[in-house]
């Protein structure tokens, strides 16, 4: 029990690092906001469908997504400046707490995000989308983007070509996520949410990928 | 001398298999002559899932005992499983479009196979990117055990998902009997065996250049 409590405390001490560091730059809440609303400008300005109900939820999840990609790289990438990441593993830390605050900090950042997305999807494309059913869905599919994104970044840091890998490998594993989140918001928006199962399967997801993350992290760091 | 005669073999299982195909059985009266596009298809297929297996169980052993031959096997499996799966898709696409009038559809199966052939993609291109050998195999071995998790996802997904898809009608998830008479069976158990055949041609011939590489 202590050393659960002191697993918290550490992961805590580093989220909080995370965001004071954000709170001074904001360059992933920028970065990920401004990406998502041009994908959004774009789908406005070349599209005269404005209220259907199937390009909501597909421009929802895209937009979501690629901005997604964007966000936990420049988190990732600003841990790599200064050998940030290497101080902190040479500290008496597991790497699999390492990996979990990591993550933690990527999914409070995107669920943040996410929600001025979907704030701006309401406006440009008149919906009024704001379902708690909704918000959960959002909820359990951005924590798997974010330890799926900080398991594909961490797996090619070192490659050439990184920003080419990354999304590569990240959009291929959270597509299950991407196809229950679309499929069950779709289903949320016409009122005919038909049973829990997706959101099941998405949490199942999401642990599978958490054990992973932890199962990983020695092979990933010990060198 | 035994993968001359294991090629001759294999030859000769070919022979007969496109005999049995083009001859032997008879044209399917609802599909037409495309229906025997199931007899590349399935086998590709096939490999294509075994490959993602080898794949997998040669990543954990290279994790666990760090000898380059399961390295070596793994990414000569993922090779060819990659081209195994990309023909698979191509030929299921062949089938589409006279038979359910489109090339392509956001049905399960199909969109869960190209997603299995972009994360071998990626875990091939990675293998091409990176620089420092040792570290990469141990990545790559990594992305090899996650892909594998993807995979049961193919073998579920028609059930999960029910959509456009033949249903499955061999196996454990097996929900109808085959339409296909007992020649159709027959045939296409010939073509999975030959292209399992030549499976095992082109992954060790992979394997023996890699080797000699080193």
């Amino acid at each position: 029990m202590r050393n659960f409590l002191n697993i918290l405390q550490i992961i805590k001490i580093i989220v909080l690092k995370d965001f004071v560091e954000e709170i001074k730059s904001k360059e992933i809440l920028i970065s990920i906001i401004s990406y998502s609303t041009l994908v959004l400008v774009v789908v406005a300005t070349t599209s005269y469908i404005n209220n259907s109900i199937e390009i909501f939820s597909t421009i929802f999840w895209i937009s979501l997504s690629f901005s997604v990609i964007l966000g936990i790289n420049k988190s990732m990438s600003k841990e790599f400046e200064n050998n940030g990441l290497e101080m902190l593993l040479t500290s008496p830390i597991g790497f699999e707490i390492v990996i979990m605050s990591k993550a933690i900090t990527n999914f409070i950042l995107i669920s943040i995000s996410s929600a001025i997305i979907l704030l701006f999807n309401n406006i440009i494309l008149n919906y009024d989308l704001y379902d708690l059913e909704f918000i959960f869905l959002v909820l359990i599919v951005n924590f798997g983007f974010s330890i799926i994104g900080t398991i594909t970044y961490l797996l090619f840091s070192k490659a050439r070509g990184k920003e080419i890998l990354s999304p590569l490998l990240f959009i291929p594993l959270v597509s299950p996520l991407l196809m229950g989140g679309s499929l069950t918001s779709v289903q949320i928006m016409n009122n005919n949410l038909e049973g829990y199962a997706w959101y099941g399967l998405i949490i199942a997801y999401d642990i599978i990928f958490l054990l992973i993350g932890v199962f990983i992290s020695n092979l990933i760091f010990q060198e | 001398m035994f993968s001359k005669l294991f090629t001759l073999i294999t030859f000769l299982v070919f022979i007969f298999m496109l005999w049995m195909v083009f001859w032997w059985i008879p044209i399917d009266i609802s599909q037409g002559p495309v229906a025997k596009t199931v007899f590349i298809h399935v086998p590709l297929a096939w490999c294509s899932m075994v490959a993602i297996v080898l794949v997998a169980i040669s990543s954990i052993y290279y994790l666990f005992n760090k000898k380059l031959f399961w390295d070596n096997l793994a990414q000569s499996t993922a090779e060819v499983g990659v081209l195994f799966g990309s023909l698979a898709l191509i030929t299921g696409i062949i089938w589409a479009k006279p038979i359910w009038g489109v090339w392509w559809t956001g049905e399960a199966k199909l969109t869960t196979t190209l997603i299995l052939i972009l994360i071998y993609a990626a875990y091939i291109l990675f293998r091409s990117l990176y620089t420092n050998s040792m570290q990469m195999k141990k990545i790559a071995a990594i992305i090899a055990v996650i892909g594998a998790i993807d995979s049961p996802i193919i073998y579920f997904a028609a059930n999960l998902w029910q959509e456009a898809h033949p249903v499955t009608v061999i196996g454990p998830l097996a929900r109808e009997d085959s339409s296909f008479g007992a020649d159709y069976g027959i045939t296409l158990l010939v073509s999975v065996i030959a292209f399992t055949m030549l499976f095992v041609i082109l992954t060790r011939l992979r394997l023996k250049i890699l080797s000699l590489e080193q």
